[in-house]
């Protein structure tokens, strides 16, 4: 026996009104039959279930039109009102509500919009940093592996100290080191400057990747003499190989060694960040010391096996080296540690993120405070309808009802414009987004995100209409509005209850304000530290070569350099030349532990090093090691404190000599004259020759502004040529000849040479980029916060004059003057202001300690931002009283009294 | 009983069951309609019209028997009032006379 479709009929019955269910639902089923016997069941189906929909489709919409012209049904009391048009009913309904407030309606959506599309924006960021799983299989198994030092840092691992993890650990099923830097690649489409990574074999099996085209890593390329193979990522096939399929004859020359390209990763595949090549690392041999730290480590751990134990497991390893290893001293790792890849990769923009994310948070709450005062003031208007529904029969459920589905109207249109805020509002923050934030290709409006705007909407919804509905059809409420007398007592309550949201928006308010300010003092503090250089006019022009292998190559490196500093400081326009192995801020140099030496101590090779001195502490130092000419010093203009800088004389031949930074003079030599001692920082650049310290030079900021400058020992690039440098102009007039002028001097030496050039103030801006990013965000929140929270102090003020105005023209009959009225005002609003403050005060100081690691020269409980952010709320919330307050001072009495 | 005039609709279906008589229930009602006038009715807006015609008064209802092949669902009869009638013949009679000596002309118009 054939039936129509269940679950249509249950649709049916269920949307029906129940008086008319029975004929219908028998008339359908009738029909269902007939159309069975001619058509088939499938269509007969088909048709049923199009009826169906048509039907409730049409009672549903036959139901609300009906409401328009009988309120009595409003009651929802009626036979007729099934729950389906109900609901459509007071959509309906709560839709000519919104829309006979026009003017209020637009300004809760604006407001809400702007607030949960910002709320939304900066999710989408903090989801696709800090939250979105890594795009490979399975990437709660990856984690990353870091040596711990002394001071309790993670620090990368030495090349031995890696092997005997990766041969000892029981929690991994792979492992893999890998270590990036940029280098001139010449055999595309045209020489690059691009970020290659040496990876070890495992490297793609960690991370679960397979190329798209060609093939990975195999152990054959790991092996003792193995010819030199690349992976090249997507983009830069697509780009520089031109897409080729057949991979056979594309080779490509890096640091004079020629790579077969071998395979081709999926597009979107950049790990290490920013990297586009990738070689073997085994091409190279390892560095056999267990304190040179070159290498970032991954891993995938057994399916078995937590991070937790993981961590225990390498962590033993770990001192176990310690213990037994021969050099101990301060760069041999203490520790060892295990964090999931995504913590490690993401970690250090957390605080910033999340104080976004709080910030954020605390503006939407601002305007939620604004949205639930409007409602309230809009309730109150409303009394009287409500009053008139209640007469006819809407019981306070219904009510409840209808005050929620306005408040849904409302909540969906907002969010559905603020994800058009939102989309705009990512736009704009990846624009302005610092370098260093990792991860921004995955930051997007997706589905999560939507579903995030949603969510929020929907917490709106269910807190806004709640809120009101109860306020608004409470029993003390209806029945004080029925009296609709002069009596006001709900209104009262409600004003009362308006006083409150403003109070806590004040509050809310002043702890964004704070932030803010705690921020921007930050960044002051930041920019009056004097860097130790100069900024402005100073052209940088990144350049590298291959690094030199032999003794020729190093003298050849030299003369090259000579060469192009002279041809440099022969452009017209630029008064200073020099050249550094790295420019300060941006990005740090290498440190590491030197030796005091005599002439006669030194070793010719490294196998004669005495390890022993390593752990004499009388013996050593620590220290940055830069490689520079003497006019890198005089460009940035670094001063000479005492001794000289390099001159003519320290040729390549000559004894190598070393300047070293002032703070490494305090602290390495108290009291004492470091000029004319040697010291051995061959660990450094493979250099044994001995250095003799010939002047002393300024403190830099070269890790960054907020950072105290490092000791540091600068070698001279003549005589120990790099392969990596920036050379730096300083140019009086347009930067932009210059960098003309110097891409066609080093095309003339050398036209296979890929450059990049900068303006040390864009390294300068970059180097704040982090700091501005957070504040400007949060500035601008805790503004907009600001001027929310004084649209709801002179709501609610303005609000309280227009109830009070028969009251205040009593007053003023009874002979209170103007000035007596606007004190009454003014001070009821400043009450209320004082109260909000209060509250802020006491949540600042429970919230801004965990901002402390972005602050800098500035405490977390600062009185002076903590004072100037009360006086600012306070002069503001006075103005923002103050217009009420005249309008209800030059009220006139006798109309006041005479309208009532 | 105001003197409004009948919808398009309830038009229609009053004369679905002055021509149905007896017979007059959802099934033939609809199909009545829609056969004559080619028109897809709205199966909704036929049912509401019924009931609002009721309660105007221009028709009556009374349940009827069920059968198996209805899923034991009773049928609805539906039967015009005398009021209905009048309403009918009103209606009628006003598209009549307003029809009156134009029909050549919209012959002519159409030719």
């Amino acid at each position: 026996v054939t039936e129509p479709p269940r679950l249509a009929r249950w649709l049916l019955e269920r949307r029906l009104p129940p008086d008319d269910r029975g004929e219908l639902v028998g008339d359908l089923t009738e029909q269902f039959h007939r159309q069975a016997a001619r058509h088939g069941r499938a269509r007969a189906a088909r048709w049923f279930w199009r009826q169906v929909l048509g039907l409730i489709w049409g009672f549903a919409v036959s139901r609300g039109g009906a409401v328009s012209t009988a309120p009595q049904r409003m009651d929802g009391g009626s036979a007729g009102g099934g729950r389906m048009g109900g609901f459509v009913q007071d959509v309906r309904y709560a839709g000519r509500v919104l829309a006979r407030n026009s003017s209020m309606t637009a300004v809760l959506i604006f407001t809400l919009a702007l607030a949960t599309g910002m709320t939304t924006a900066i999710f989408s960021v903090v989801y696709g940093v800090l939250l979105r799983p890594l795009p490979y299989p399975n990437p709660d198994r990856l984690m990353a592996i870091w040596e711990i030092n002394t001071d309790g840092g993670r620090s990368r691992l030495a090349d031995p100290n890696f092997d005997d993890f990766q041969a000892q650990n029981r929690s991994f099923q792979t492992m893999a080191r890998y270590s990036s830097y940029v280098t001139s690649v010449v055999g595309g489409s045209e020489p690059t400057r691009s970020n290659v990574a040496a990876v070890s074999r495992d490297f793609l099996t960690v991370l679960g990747i397979q190329p798209v085209l060609g093939r990975g890593l195999t152990a054959g390329d790991a092996r003792p003499g193995a010819a030199p193979i690349v992976l090249a990522s997507y983009g830069y096939w697509q780009q520089y190989l031109d897409g080729a399929r057949d991979l056979s004859a594309l080779t490509l020359r890096m640091e004079d060694r020629v790579y077969a390209v071998v395979g081709v990763l999926p597009a979107g595949f950049h790990f290490p960040e920013g990297v586009d090549l990738w070689v073997p690392v085994e091409l190279n041999p390892g560095n056999t010391s267990r304190t040179a730290h070159n290498a970032f480590a991954i891993g995938r751990l057994r399916d078995d096996v937590t991070a937790f134990k993981a961590n225990a497991d390498l962590s033993a390893i770990g001192r176990r080296i310690r213990q037994q290893s021969s050099d101990q001293n301060t760069y041999l790792l203490e520790d060892a540690a295990v964090v999931p890849l995504q913590e490690s990769m993401t970690g250090r923009v957390r605080t910033p993120l999340l104080l976004l994310l709080a910030a954020v948070s605390c503006l939407l709450l601002v305007a939620c405070a604004n949205a639930a005062n409007l409602l309230l003031s809009q309730a109150t208007a409303r009394h009287g309808e409500l009053a008139i529904r209640n007469a006819l029969g809407a019981g306070r459920a219904r009510l409840l009802r209808q005050f929620l589905t306005e408040a849904l109207l409302l909540s969906l249109l907002s969010a559905g414009a603020g994800v058009l805020v939102a989309i705009w509002g990512v736009d704009a923050l990846l624009a302005m987004a610092p370098q260093n934030l990792p991860r921004l290709e995955d930051v997007g409006v997706n589905a999560p995100v939507l579903m995030f705007a949603l969510g929020l909407a929907l917490v709106l919804t269910a807190g806004l209409g709640v809120f009101t509905a109860v306020r608004s059809t409470s029993d003390r409420s209806r029945a004080a509005l029925l009296e609709r007398g002069r009596g006001q007592a709900g209104t009262q309550r409600n004003q009362t209850m308006g006083r409150r949201i403003v109070a806590a928006q004040v509050a809310v308010t002043f702890v964004l304000l704070v932030g803010a300010g705690l921020l921007g003092r930050s960044l002051l503090g930041v920019l009056s530290v004097d860097p130790g250089f100069r900024t402005d006019h100073i052209v940088a022009m990144d350049l590298s070569l291959p690094d030199a292998a032999d003794e020729a190559a190093r003298v050849r490196q030299a003369t090259f350099f000579a060469t192009l500093v002279d041809r440099l400081h022969a452009i017209p326009g630029v008064q200073q030349t020099g050249a550094a192995s790295a420019l300060p801020l941006s990005g740090g140099l290498p440190d590491g532990m030197f030796l005091l030496m005599s002439q006669e101590e030194a070793p010719k090779r490294f196998e004669d090093f005495d390890e022993s001195l390593f752990s004499n502490k009388e013996r050593t130092g620590i220290a940055d090691f830069c490689v520079a000419t003497s006019g890198y010093f005089r460009a940035l203009g670094i001063p000479v404190i005492r001794g000289r800088l390099f001159d003519e004389h320290d040729g390549f031949g000559a004894p190598h000599v070393a300047l070293i930074s002032e703070s490494l003079a305090r602290t390495r030599w108290p009291n004492q004259d470091p000029l004319g001692r040697t010291i051995e920082f061959g660990n450094m650049d493979g250099d044994l020759h001995l250095l003799t310290i010939v002047g002393i030079v300024g403190d830099t900021h070269e890790g960054g502004l907020d950072l105290p400058p490092r000791p540091t020992v600068y070698v001279n690039l003549l005589q120990r040529p790099s392969g990596r440098v920036t050379a730096v102009m300083s140019a009086g007039a347009d930067a932009g000849p210059v960098m003309a002028a110097a891409r066609s001097v080093l095309h003339d030496l050398n036209p296979d040479i890929p450059l990049r050039f900068r303006t040390f103030s864009q390294v300068y801006a970059a180097s704040l980029g982090s700091r501005t990013f957070t504040l400007a965000i949060v500035g601008v929140f805790a503004g907009s916060a600001l001027l929310l929270a004084v649209a709801g102090i002179y709501g609610v003020m303005a609000y309280t004059v227009t109830r009070r105005t028969r009251e205040i023209g009593v007053r003023m009959a009874l002979g209170a003057t103007p000035s007596d009225v606007l004190r009454m005002i003014l001070g009821q609003g400043m009450a209320t202001t004082i109260v909000g403050v209060g509250v802020g005060i006491a949540g600042a100081l429970a919230l801004t300690g965990t901002m402390a690691s972005l602050l800098f020269g500035v405490t977390t409980t600062d009185p002076l931002t903590f004072a100037g952010v009360a006086l600012l709320l306070a002069t503001v919330a006075a103005l923002a009283c103050y217009v009420p307050a005249r309008r209800a001072m030059r009220g006139n009495p006798v109309a006041a009294l005479r309208s009532e | 009983m105001t003197r409004e005039s009948l919808g398009d609709l309830e038009h229609l279906v009053l004369l679905a069951l002055v021509r149905l008589g007896d017979e007059s229930y959802g099934v033939p009602i609809l199909e009545e309609i829609g056969g004559r006038t080619g028109r897809s009715m709205s199966r909704a807006a036929v049912y509401i019209a019924l009931r609002r015609l009721e309660a105007k008064g221009l028709l009556r209802s009374r349940l009827g028997d069920a059968t198996p092949e209805r899923g034991g669902r009773a049928k609805r009869y539906f039967r015009i009032t005398a009021a209905g009638l009048r309403q009918l013949q009103a209606s009628h009679a006003a598209l009549v006379s307003m029809w009156q000596h134009i029909e050549h002309r919209l012959e002519r118009g159409r030719s």
